[in-house]
This record gives C-alpha cells, structure tokens and sequence, in this order.
C-alpha cells in the first residue's frame, strides 16, 4: 500500500537522478581522460619502440618507422575505444562507472598494493564515514539535548548564552580549529596524535587495533563535534520552540498529558522530520567539507584521496571517487524520505500525489 | 450551587512594559446543563478569561486574582500537578480556536482522543480506543476514523473529532472558544447543530466564546458581553438580544449586518478598544461612549439589576 509505494518511487527517482548525474560528469571528465589515456599509448608505444630490434630496422628505414607507429597508434586507439565518436565513448564510461568497473588507476595504490580504483575507493569510503558519523551523531545529541532544553526554558541564561556560544563557534571554519586543537593537543601537550588513522606501525590484535583508532578519531571528532553542535542546538531550539507554540501542546496540556509526555510525544514527534532533515545534511555537509579536514588530520578517507588524485592527475580515481560520492550522497537522500515517510505521515500522501 | 462559580477573576498578561489586564473583575456563574455565550470584540480579553478558566494561560499570562470554583473545587492556586490530574479534562474541558491546529499532525486521531483517558483513568488502549469510537459516533463521525491522521480529514470532520476529544471524559464544564469560526457557513451550522443536539442529549454546561453574536444567538441560554477585560452586561440572551441596555451592547447588536430591513448604513462603534495596560478611568467604555455623562470617567459603575438576572454595568441606570 502506500509506504510501499512511497519507496519504490523514491528509489527509482533516486536511481534516475543517479544515471543522469554519472553520465555528466562522465561527459565532463570526457576531455580530460581522453588527454590522459592518449599519452598513456603515446608512452606505451616509444617504450616498445626501445626494443633493440627494432630500432635497427628503423635506423635504416624512416617510413617505416613512420608506418608502425601510425598501425601501433590505430590498435591501441581502437582497444582503448578512443576511434568511437565522443557520446559513445561518454556512455561507456557512464555505464562502467555504474556497474563500478572503474579500470586501473594511475600511480595510487590501495592499502594492499592493488591498483583497482574501486579498491582503492571502498578502502577509504568507511574510513570517512566512521569519522563522520561518529561526530555527526555525538553532535546531533548534545545538540538535541541542548536544543531541547533551551526551548523548555526560552529566554533563559542557558538559551541566551547558546546562541552566543553558537554564533560564535559556527563561525569558525572547522580546519582552523583543526590546526590549533592540533598545535595545542599534540604539539605542547603531546596529549594526542597530530594525524593518521593508525600507529605506525599500527599494534597486534583487534582489540588494540580499535582502541589505536579511537585514539587517533579523538582530536578530529572533538573537532567537528566543538564547531558544529552550538549551531545545531541553536537550530533544534528554533525548531522545538516553533512547535511548543502549536495550539496542540497547549490541547495536550489542557487534556491533563504530563509534561514529559508533551515533549517527549507530541513536540519531539512533530519535530521529528525538520530534526531528521538536519542530520542527514548535516552529515551530508560535513562529508562535503571533509577533504580539507581529512587534510589537516591527514585522515586516509575519501576527501584526502580526491586531494591526492588531483595532484597526481590520477583521473580514473578523480572519476571513481566523485560517481561513489553521488551514490553516497543519493542513499542518504533515499534514506532520510524512508525515514521521513515514517516519522510524517502526511509525506507519503504528497508521493502519491507526484506519481 | 452554581456549577461554575467565578468571582473577581483577574488575569493579566505581565509583560515589561506593565501589567496587560485582559481580564479584570470577572464573576460569573454557570448552573448545570446552562450554556453562556461569551461576546465581544476581539482583544477584549473573551479568549483569555477561557484559557484562565482551564488554568492554561500562555505566558506571561497569569491568575493574579480572584476565585474560580467548579462543581465545589477552588482552582486557583491549586498545584499543576493536581491540576492535571484531578481538573482538567474531567472537570473541566475545551473544545480549540481553529480544530486544525488543535490536533498534533503526526499523530492518529485515535492516539490524541485516547491520551486523557489513558493518562487520567488509566484504562487499557484496547478500553481507550472502544471508548473513543463511541464518542466519534457520538459526534456524527465513523469510527473507523480513529486510525487516521488529521490532515486526512476535512475541517468540519476535524471541528467533530475535537468536540468528541472534549466530551471523552464527560467533564462537568465545557469551554468552546471560537469553535465555528473557521468554518464555512454551511459546516458551522452542522456544527452548532451538533453542540445543541449533545447539549441536550448530555445536559452539557457550555461556556461558548465567540465574536459572532448570530452564532451564540443560536445556542446560548445566558450571554455576557465582555469589554476590555470586563462584563458589561450579563442575563438571559432573549432579554440581551431584543433590549440590550449597556450602550455597548446596543452599538455591537447594531452592527450585526440584516437581510430583512434595510439598513442605510452599519452601525459601528467610533474610536478603538482602549490599551490595557492603562485602561481608561471610570466606565472603560466611557471615551466611546454617546450616552457618557458626569460620573463615567471618575467612577466605575456597579453592576445594576435591570430586569430578574439581567445585570448591567453602567450608570444609566444607577437609581438615583
């Protein structure tokens, strides 16, 4: 029946946006692949040209020298597919991306050694989201927290010193923060490490191996979670106040339903679906800014491997990395309506609306 | 005893700039099975003597003064807590301003009618949800409505549902404040047929605010006209409607549109409702008054039994 429904529409609509959006970027790193891949052949063919044999032949023949090379370009144009018009070859790249075949990378290696761009990628991708899931749910708690308690008690000194204290901290970009947490915590403190997800050498058995993490996740969590949960709490006490003033909290206290159910039960459901909203663009938005963060913390995830890959010219992880990271951003899109679907059931009636 | 018995109510909205005295003076009283209509301009403190009455002032609001006794029980300065546990809802229940925002969106009408018995009685939900589809019944809706949500309902089905969310616990008084005013004619008429059929059916004591004075007409016993934060004039509606006597009054009936005589123009009253923070001196109504003579701006008026339980406030009518 109707949530049914309301997913598969979701779904499909996200798998549409998905298909379009894979297929322009395909098409925008066309030029730029193309380049790379032609003085990739370029190099293949005067390595093979240094075969001995060879260049004795050529040494007396300039022609065919000439006409070798010419075959040899052909060949490997036409394994490459570089011969085909340029909206093929922008489709095959688009369908390759989709099935996640995204060929060899350059000069990158993953963890293991291997070159496999999606390897490399899948190796990354938990990385970042371990950091900033983490931060985003502490953040989103200690801002709902804080946010709640700020509308119960609107006006109050704990209410005006939050926005205070939210403007003040929102305002600071979260990599600046990043190097004076480090400058103080690990460099005069020595409290911390200034970087890196493990030791070096990373330390035997599991148990050690998670601890070591937590260890290094401290200063950039702590981080995220000092610049982002004053500006969250500030915008969940704007969302709870705006529903403590709905004429049904005022009804459910006039029908005799305790405080902490009014809250608990009315205001925090209806508010529900704004606060969800938040979390997931909050989180969204944070895995957006994570390359400069992942920098500064020199944190091994996806935004330090993007920042490597351009300088490397490393196109087909520039390429892997930007398809995965719409994917990423598609499936939190595709699980907050799940999830809003649940929690507001006036959402659904609106899909079928659209359909 | 009356059933309701208000006596020198004062509640005021503290703000910072002083003391907003929407309701001053107020006493009343309701027998069983009686409904008082209660009219007035807006911000003339109708809506405000309401929610004072349930003891559910939105801040700053506050009961500085006075009595209020249901059924025998003293409820100012009563504890919150037993407050809401022994008053509201069983002694005393409100059917909202506007049915569309009294209902919590994200949650089944079942779920929101059931909440007061469940927290008050604590009955079963299996017990709760029976009950709840009587009273959907009751009110003219299916039953079956309880499991839906309130935007899955047109406006008069929600007016229905929020009148059966008030009678859940058969409370000895029922306030409703503005219960038709967002309705469209045809749906208020079905609406105050409703309230006059229960009114009979379950000897209900409806408080019934409105600034629509055609609408109270249709179910008010008693009528009590407030201004700026007072009655002025209170007594059986036949008696008020075809010979009000306060000169407010006489100008608010005036200024009810007709379809059968033709009116050159409608009557309105000159000047606007008076601050009330520093209402005027006197009368309240004495700047805007026609009839206004010595003693309005220095001294106010007693209240002045005109005719058997016609009382009103005015010194047109002091014996002198």
């Amino acid at each position: 029946m109707g949530y049914g429904r309301y997913i598969v529409v979701r779904v499909l609509n996200a798998l549409l946006v998905l298909v379009i959006a894979v297929f322009l970027v395909s098409l925008i790193f066309s030029s730029v692949a193309d380049r790379e891949l032609r003085a990739q052949i370029e190099e293949q063919i005067a390595a093979q040209m240094k075969n001995p044999e060879l260049l004795k032949i050529f040494s007396v023949n300039k022609t065919a020298r000439d006409i070798w090379y010419q075959t040899q370009k052909e060949i490997l144009y036409k394994r490459y597919g570089l011969d085909k018009p340029l909206l093929q070859r922008v489709m095959s790249r688009a369908i390759d991306q989709l099935k996640l075949d995204m060929g060899k990378s350059h000069t990158l290696r993953s963890a293991t050694g291997s070159s496999d761009v999606s390897r490399i990628i899948l190796e990354a991708l938990p990385r970042t989201i371990l950091l900033f899931t983490t931060a985003t749910i502490i953040v989103t708690i200690i801002g709902l927290i804080l946010g709640l308690k700020a509308a119960q008690r609107a006006g109050s000194m704990l209410d005006k010193s939050l926005s205070i204290f939210a403007l003040i901290t929102y305002s600071f970009p979260m990599w600046w923060v990043g190097m004076l947490a480090i400058i103080v915590f690990s460099y005069y403190l020595d409290l911390l490490p200034s970087g890196g997800m493990t030791s070096i050498p990373p330390p035997e058995g599991t148990l050690e191996r998670v601890a070591d993490i937590i260890y290094h996740m401290i200063l950039p969590v702590s981080t995220a979670v000092l610049v982002s949960f004053g500006g969250w709490a500030y915008t969940a006490r704007s969302v709870v106040l705006s529903q403590f003033q709905e004429d049904y909290v005022m009804a459910a206290r006039a029908k005799g339903v305790p405080e902490r159910k009014v809250l608990y039960k009315h205001v925090l459901r209806a508010a529900a679906p704004p606060i969800v909203t938040m979390m997931v663009f909050g989180l969204l938005g944070s895995l957006g800014g994570a390359m400069i963060s992942e920098i500064v913390f020199n944190w091994p995830g996806m935004g330090r491997l993007y920042w490597i890959a351009l300088q490397e010219h490393d196109v087909p992880v520039l390429l892997g990395n930007t398809t995965f990271s719409i994917i990423l951003y598609l499936a939190s899109l595709v699980i907050m309506d799940l999830i809003y679907g649940l929690l507001d059931p006036r959402v659904k009636v609106g899909a079928q609306v659209a359909v | 005893m009356p059933l309701l018995e208000v006596r020198n109510l004062k509640a005021y909205y503290l703000t910072s700039r002083g003391p907003v005295k929407a309701v001053d003076n107020v006493s009343f009283d309701l027998e069983r099975g009686e409904s008082l209509g209660l009219a007035g301009e807006s911000g003339c403190g109708k809506s405000t003597l309401g929610f004072a009455l349930i003891n559910l002032l939105p801040p700053p609001g506050k009961i500085v003064d006075g009595s209020i006794k249901i059924d025998g029980i003293e409820v100012v300065g009563k504890p919150d807590e037993e407050l809401r546990r022994e008053v509201r809802w069983k002694k005393i229940s409100m059917i909202f301003q506007g049915a569309m925002n009294a209902l919590n969106p994200v949650l089944t009408i079942g779920d929101q009618l059931s909440e007061p018995l469940i927290y008050h009685q604590g009955v079963s939900k299996e017990e709760a949800t029976e009950r709840v589809k009587e009273h959907l019944e009751l009110v003219g809706l299916d039953p079956d409505i309880y499991k839906r949500y309130p935007h899955e309902l047109s406006g008069g089905m929600k007016q229905r549902a929020v009148i059966a969310m008030a009678l859940l616990e058969h409370p000895d008084v029922i306030i409703a404040d503005e219960p038709t005013t967002a309705l469209d004619v045809i749906v208020q008429a079905q609406i105050l047929n409703l309230l006059k059929s229960l009114k009979k059916k379950l000897n209900l004591s409806i408080i019934f605010i409105s600034h629509d004075l055609a609408v109270i007409s249709e179910i008010a016993d008693r009528l009590a006209i407030m201004y700026a934060g007072e009655i002025v004039e209170i007594g059986p509606s036949e008696n008020l409607y075809l010979n009000p006597r306060h000169p407010y009054t006489q100008k608010l009936l005036g200024a009810i549109p007709r379809l059968k005589k033709k009116v050159e123009r409608l009557e309105f009253i000159p000047g606007a409702p008076p601050n009330l923070i520093h209402p005027p001196s006197g009368c309240r109504f004495h700047p805007r008054c026609p009839y206004r003579f010595e003693p309005c701006d220095k001294e106010e008026p007693p209240f002045i039994e005109v005719e058997p339980g016609h009382y009103v406030r005015c010194h047109l009518f002091a014996k002198r």
